[in-house]
């Protein structure tokens, strides 16, 4: 065998074996999708690997029968107001730390790499106490505030990475033309940086779509209730439609995805090298 | 002379530090204070001063000492599979191939899914009855027949384990990947000329080129893994039977189950203990490796 097709063999085999991995990952993702549509009883053995038929009904039956779309919308304002709280404080302080260098911003810097690694089962516990003494408790705004506190030192840490790449003579220049310093970040950085902008309110938004523990234990009452929690709850039910459950969890995820897709990106270089060098 | 102080970026700053000392910070303060305090939820703010005596208590719990267990045994398992899929799948994508980008995006998936969601995939794929888990499972003769994985004790942390896996190797992919890539060619070319095969290259240049990005990656994993509360706290609530009670589940547990809110924080500040000396190395091997550059 000849040295150039032993490569193209060892090259296909490679490429089949990447394909295979690839299915098996993909394969929960086409589970829940399959399970959701199929129109033909779930609850079969041997299960259905390829789908019998199409049907949306088990869509229709859930947001009947549960109150998805209550809580479609409390996920809605919770990860809304995530994004919005987020995105505008990170900002601010995230320039603050890229442009000034003094003993506050170093302090800054420390305090915000430690925060991402406590332990939130110990922070929740006072939390709870802390929240119901002043008002914040049951509050779909007090959960926004706290998923904002958990998602903050990220967000900063990753649009630091965005300003520190432009040139400080560009705000500079601005300021000699006339504009104050927070004038020049305003009207000049802030626009060059519009993909970074893009990554914190997408970031941001999913980690309060997405988030599960803080609800669980901040809001009290069911009609206050986000997809995570209420999804959850379904679990325990004795006559439990997996079908249904699992057009339930589609809803969820979509909007997730989705934002995650637009911005994947630039959202895998800046935590990848965030997490390495810190 | 007196320096100028600017203004600035203390203004800039103020709403942070007042979130993350509102939320993240006097919350870690008062949770170690609960912990050498008898309180429990009914008399938060009556609670005694009690000095030791919840640390005492616990160091003779049996349930402290399987919960430090399932942490340990999870943390370890967690971290080598996660590690693995995520080495494998990078060296894969490592690779020059048509279709490489839409690939990977696949690859990433199950990092992108709410945690939740994850929780709720798998625990209908390992449904005892109807779970299409069990039955591929059965197919490939890994088991005999169909198990009830989350309700058996020895079944629920391996079925954990492969969920926590399975949702969090994109991290480890993405990063050795962005590893491989900084590995020079030339180095591979010279290992070559030296007649060296496929596994020689990768134990004496690909894993050596990775060192420090190893380091990093794996302490990064073991502090998640301690902290993670969402995913085994959504699948099993700790159970059954404890077997999956890390830390993390019994400081809650403990508080919202049990409400003994001052015991709880004795068990949340010995994690918070572990997690503080684990993050110092993890800072110190960043610096470490910022300064070899």
């Amino acid at each position: 065998m000849t040295p150039a097709r032993k490569k193209s063999i060892l090259n296909g085999f490679w490429f089949v074996l990447t394909l295979v991995c690839a299915a098996i990952v993909f394969f929960p993702y086409y589970w829940m999708f399959v399970s959701s549509v199929e129109t033909d009883s779930i609850f079969t053995w041997p299960p259905h690997l390829i789908p019998s038929g199409f049907s949306l009904e088990s869509y229709w039956t859930i947001f009947e029968e549960r109150d998805i779309g209550r809580w479609l919308l409390n996920t809605l304002i919770v990860a809304g107001s995530t994004s919005l709280f987020s995105t505008i404080i990170a900002i601010n302080a995230a320039y603050a730390l890229s442009r000034f260098k003094t003993t506050t911003t170093s302090v800054f810097t420390v305090i915000i790499l430690f925060s991402q690694l406590l332990p939130a089962a110990l922070i929740v516990v006072p939390l709870f106490v802390i929240f119901q003494q002043i008002g914040l408790y049951n509050s779909l705004v007090g959960l926004a505030i706290a998923d904002t506190a958990f998602i903050l030192p990220l967000a900063i840490w990753l649009l630091k990475g965005f300003f520190d790449q432009i040139p400080v003579e560009i705000e500079q220049q601005a300021m000699i033309d006339g504009c104050s310093q927070l004038g020049a970040f305003y009207r000049v950085i802030l626009p060059l940086s519009l993909p970074g902008l893009v990554v914190v309110v997408a970031m941001s938004f999913i980690s309060g779509w997405d988030e599960f523990f803080l609800a669980r234990t901040l809001i009290a009452s069911q009609d206050q209730w986000v997809l995570s929690v209420g999804l959850t709850s379904f679990r325990g039910e004795y006559t439990l439609d997996w079908s249904q459950m699992m057009a339930a969890a589609v809803i969820f995820a979509l909007p997730a995805l989705a934002f995650f897709l637009v911005v994947q990106r630039y959202l895998v270089a800046g935590l990848s090298a965030g997490a390495v060098k810190g | 002379m007196t320096q100028r102080i600017n203004w600035l970026p203390i203004w800039l700053l103020g709403p942070v530090a007042i979130l993350l000392a509102v939320i993240l910070i006097w919350p870690i303060v008062q949770g170690v204070a609960l912990s050498f305090f008898n309180t429990r939820i009914l008399n938060y703010s009556a609670g005694k001063f009690i000095g030791l005596a919840n640390f005492n208590a616990l160091f003779q719990d049996e349930y402290f000492w399987n919960s430090l267990r399932v942490t340990a045994i999870y943390g370890a398992a967690s971290v080598i599979c996660t590690y693995a899929l995520g080495l494998g799948f990078a060296l894969l994508l490592n690779r020059d191939f048509k279709g490489r980008g839409f690939i990977r995006t696949i690859f990433i998936l199950p990092w992108a899914i709410p945690e939740v969601v994850a929780v709720l995939i798998f625990a209908w794929m390992l449904d005892p009855q109807f779970g299409v888990g069990n039955y591929l499972l059965v197919m490939i003769g890994v088991i005999e027949q169909p198990q009830a994985w989350l309700s058996q004790s020895h079944l629920a942390l391996p079925a954990l384990v492969v969920l926590t896996a399975w949702q969090q190797f994109p991290l480890a992919m993405l990063i050795l990947l962005a590893g491989l890539q900084t590995i020079p060619e030339e180095q591979y070319e010279a290992a070559r000329m030296d007649g060296a095969g496929a596994w020689t290259r990768f134990v004496h240049v690909t894993l050596p080129g990775l060192r420090s990005v190893n380091v990093i990656l794996i302490l990064l994993l073991i502090l998640n893994s301690f902290r993670r509360v969402t995913m085994i706290y959504a699948m099993t609530r700790g159970g059954p039977a404890r077997s999956t009670e890390t830390l993390s589940v019994l400081t809650y547990n403990t508080a919202f189950e049990y409400q003994r809110v001052g015991y709880a924080a004795a068990v949340g500040t010995v994690l918070l203990l572990i997690l503080l000396a684990f993050s110092l190395v993890y800072f110190w091997s960043i610096m470490r490796s910022n300064q070899a550059k």
